[in-house]
Order: C-alpha cells, then structure tokens, then sequence
C-alpha cells in the first residue's frame, strides 16, 4: 500500500471518529502544522495555541472533506493558512507575515564555538529570506522547511506545478545572492 | 530556457530530497553544473535548519483532547446567543461578583481552592466591562502580577503551578497586545509597566525554580524565555529603532513590524543605548527616564 493511499485509509477512518486513525493522522501531521505556524506567527506559544486549533477545526470539519483533485495535505495546510490570515486581522497591527518575526531556526548547539557559528548562520539566512518576495517566503517555508511536495504547495497555493517551480528557483537565486554578497 | 531550467533545479533537489545520486545527473546538465551547485547549497542550507518543535507535554495534551473529542458521537452545537445578550449577562454576572462578599474573599485564593474560580470569573468579568485598550492593557498586567504571586504560592502543586505560569505568560501576551494600539504616551507608560513587570516574572521564576518539581522545569523555561522576550519586546518599544549604521539584528526588526501601522512609529533617538539584560531595574529605570526625559 502506497503512502497516499495508507494516509487516505487514515483520512477515511478518522472520519468516522477512530481513534487510532485520528492519533496517526494527527502525529503525521502536527510536526509540520506546528512548524508552519511558528514561522508564520514567530511566537512559540501563539503557534501551540493555533496547532490546538487548526487540529480542532480539522477534527470538525473532516466528515465534510472529499478528494477532489486537493491533497489531504493541501486541505490541512489551507485550515492553517487561512487560521493565520484570521490571527493578523484580528491583531490588525501587521499588515505582513514577515520572516523576520520568526524564532531560532537553529537549536543551541552544545559547543559554544558551534553555537556562535550556527546563530551567525542563522541570522544570515533569516536576513536573506526576509528579502524574498511574499510568495517566495510562502514556498519556499513550506518546501523546505514544513517539507510539502510541489504539487501540495501547487494545490495549497492554487497555482500551477511550473510556477511553483519558478517561484523557488526565484527565491533560491535571490537567497544566494544575499548570501553571496554578505560573505 | 528559464522553464527548463526551473525543472532541472526542482529534479536536482527533489534528488537531494531523496539521497540520490547527483553526479550522474550533473554530468548529464554540465552546461548547468555551477549554477546548479549554488542554488543546491542553498537548499541545503534551509532543509538542514534545525525545525522548532512542540513541545511533548503540549503534542500529548492536544492528542488527548483531540481523542476526546473523536470519541463523542456528536459535537455539542453552539447556539446562537446575541453579542448584546452575552454582554447583559456578562455585566450582570460582574455587578454580582464585584458587589458579594464572595468575590472579595476570593481575592486572595490559589489555584486549586474552592474561591479561586470565583476569583477568575470576577476577574473576566471585570475585564469585560472594560472599554478602551489601555483599560484592558492594564488589567491584563495587573492579572498577569496575580499569576505571578500564585505561582510563588503554589509551586509544590504541579498542576495549579503549571495553569498559574501558563496564564501568567498569557496575560502578559494579551497586555502587550492591548498596549501596543494604544497612543504612544499611553503606549510608553504601559511598556514601562510591562518591563518592570517581565523583570520581576523572571526574579520570580528564578526563584522558584529551585524548589519546583523537575516536572515543571520545562513549563518554566519556557515562561522565563516568554518573560525575556516580552521584556526586550518593551525596552525596543521604549528606546525605538536602532541608530543608522548599527546591525540590525532579526528580532530588531521583528520589533519594528509589531509597530501598529495606525500610530507613528517611535521616534529614533538619538545617543540612546540598549540597556543589556544584566543592567539591575534601577538602571533600567533611569534609562527609561532618561529617554522621557
């Protein structure tokens, strides 16, 4: 049995309330949804808050989903999405999602000389990213850093699998030039 | 050419994705090879960043609520109650609470004792009552102290001692909010407030930590780091943006974007310094007067 179509048998049983299909689903996923909302929201606390909620509105509204032609993923990742479009209206004070808002995307290194070289590394690239257009960040936080394939990201975005592809290779070409021109 | 190129890019790092070999496929776009290898490392610099993570105990006590849910045949329905209807209520809950004995014997009970809901309602219902965001602000941080007091109350109940650092982190979150749309004078004091206030959550805390349960350790890691960050947050907030040729560090500008767009930014400053964290409050304290002033 295929990925795909184990995670559909998932989908399928936990909407009839199993259990066990509705911990695997939710262990699928909750890495990334938690690490797509962190680097959305740049707060810790503020992304746990929104991860409880994405997974209750999932839970909720999952005997209403239906495969048409939209992953399972894209479907999450949009409750997500739209989750945080709701977060900045209501604060209403950021009118962007900025990288720059974003925590430590590096964790502590035990070796101090590590550390100081990881933080270095890390401030470039949160530097370089907060360069990126808004699309760029969008694709290039869910390919690389949440780990969705391009056709997620394509059904997610609603755009087509080319322009997924030239959006990324835009964004990595912008990144290393920033990092080039900082070295 | 471009298109083509984007394909060839996605194949080479869809390869990397999956550990394959990526010799035989740039011998095969040689023309492409030094290009290729730039924006590769790219790529490998963003998917070998370190992801944040949740943390257990929060995955686990979102599984259990997740599972409980799952478990009840039918979700109970909201129903539809009028704003003005919840706010009637609301305030005549808070006109019984504020007005009986009740709530003023509940003032000073812990979590866990049989005031202290009563004590919590009070306190929403006061805070419901409250119009303007400096209003809200202030009761948020005055919660937020509450919290604080509690905790160093109930340190040797792990689970009261858990609610009471959780809230206060939260309440001071929601007094920051509320603080930042206010005018800037009104804005100043109140960030004042909040960085006396975070400096005394992470005496406290510090403080507790010795004598709390290793269960808890975590739990107040975390809140002494959500304490720091509110704290630099306030200091960034009361001394503006950084001089003109001073790196700006990520959290600098994540600063100025938490500027609401609806009031002026804080005026940059000149001969003003960043207090570091090791500064006492009373050097804190002439600092900020200093820039009053």
């Amino acid at each position: 049995m295929t990925e795909r179509g184990s995670e559909r048998d998932l989908v399928e049983k936990a909407k009839q309330r199993d259990p066990e299909a509705t911990s695997e689903l939710y262990d699928l996923y909750v890495d990334k949804v938690y690490r797509y909302l962190y680097y959305k929201v740049g707060h810790p606390v503020e992304a746990e808050d929104l991860t409880e909620t994405v997974f209750l509105r999932v839970l909720e509204a999952l005997p209403r989903f239906s495969w048409k032609n939209v992953p399972f993923s894209a479907w999450v990742f949009s409750i997500a999405r739209n989750l945080v479009i709701d977060h900045y209206r209501r604060r209403a004070r950021r009118t962007e999602v900025a990288f720059e808002e974003v925590g430590p995307l590096f964790a502590d290194g035990g070796d101090p000389h590590e550390a100081a070289e990881r933080s270095l590394l890390q401030q470039r690239l949160e530097e370089a990213i907060s360069t990126l257009t808004t699309e760029q960040k969008e694709v290039v936080l869910l390919k690389f850093f949440v780990g969705l394939s391009n056709a997620e990201i394509s059904a997610l975005l609603r755009k087509s699998d080319g322009a997924i592809k030239s959006i990324q290779h835009r964004g990595l070409r912008s990144l290393r030039k920033k990092l080039e021109s900082e070295t | 050419v471009k298109e083509k190129f984007n394909d060839i890019l996605d194949r080479a790092i869809a390869l990397i994705e999956s550990r394959g070999e990526l010799a035989d496929f740039l011998e095969h776009h040689r023309k492409d090879e030094p290009d290729l290898l730039g924006l590769l490392e790219v790529a490998r610099q963003l998917s070998e960043a370190d992801a944040p993570q949740l943390s257990e105990r929060r995955r686990e006590s979102l599984r259990t609520e997740l599972l409980a849910l799952a478990n009840q045949a039918h979700r109970p329905r909201w129903t539809f109650v009028p704003r003005w209807s919840r706010r009637v209520s609301l305030s005549f809950s808070a006109i019984l609470l504020l007005t009986t004995g009740v709530a003023a014997a509940a003032g000073t009970s812990s979590p866990g004792t049989v005031l202290y809901p009563v004590k919590r309602a009070a306190e929403q219902a006061r805070l419901s009552l409250a119009v303007s965001s400096e209003a809200k602000a202030r009761l948020r941080l005055l919660y937020a102290e509450r919290r604080m007091e509690e905790s160093r109350r109930v340190v040797d109940h792990p689970r009261a001692f858990h609610r009471a650092i959780n809230e206060m982190s939260r309440e001071t979150i929601e007094a920051e909010k509320n603080a930042s749309v206010v005018s800037q004078e009104k804005k100043e004091d109140l960030m004042a407030e909040l960085l006396a206030l975070t400096e005394r959550q992470q005496e406290t805390l510090r403080g507790v930590a010795a004598s709390a349960p290793e269960s808890a350790r975590e739990a107040i890691e975390r809140a002494v780091e959500n304490s720091r960050r509110g704290h630099d947050r306030a200091i960034k907030m009361l001394v503006g943006e950084p001089e003109i040729g001073k790196p700006e560090t990520p959290s600098s500008s994540h600063q100025k974007k938490r500027a609401p767009s609806s009031s002026p930014a804080v005026e940059p400053r000149e001969e003003k310094r960043e207090p570091s964290r090791g500064e006492n409050r009373s050097g804190d304290a002439e600092h900020r007067e200093e820039q009053q002033r």
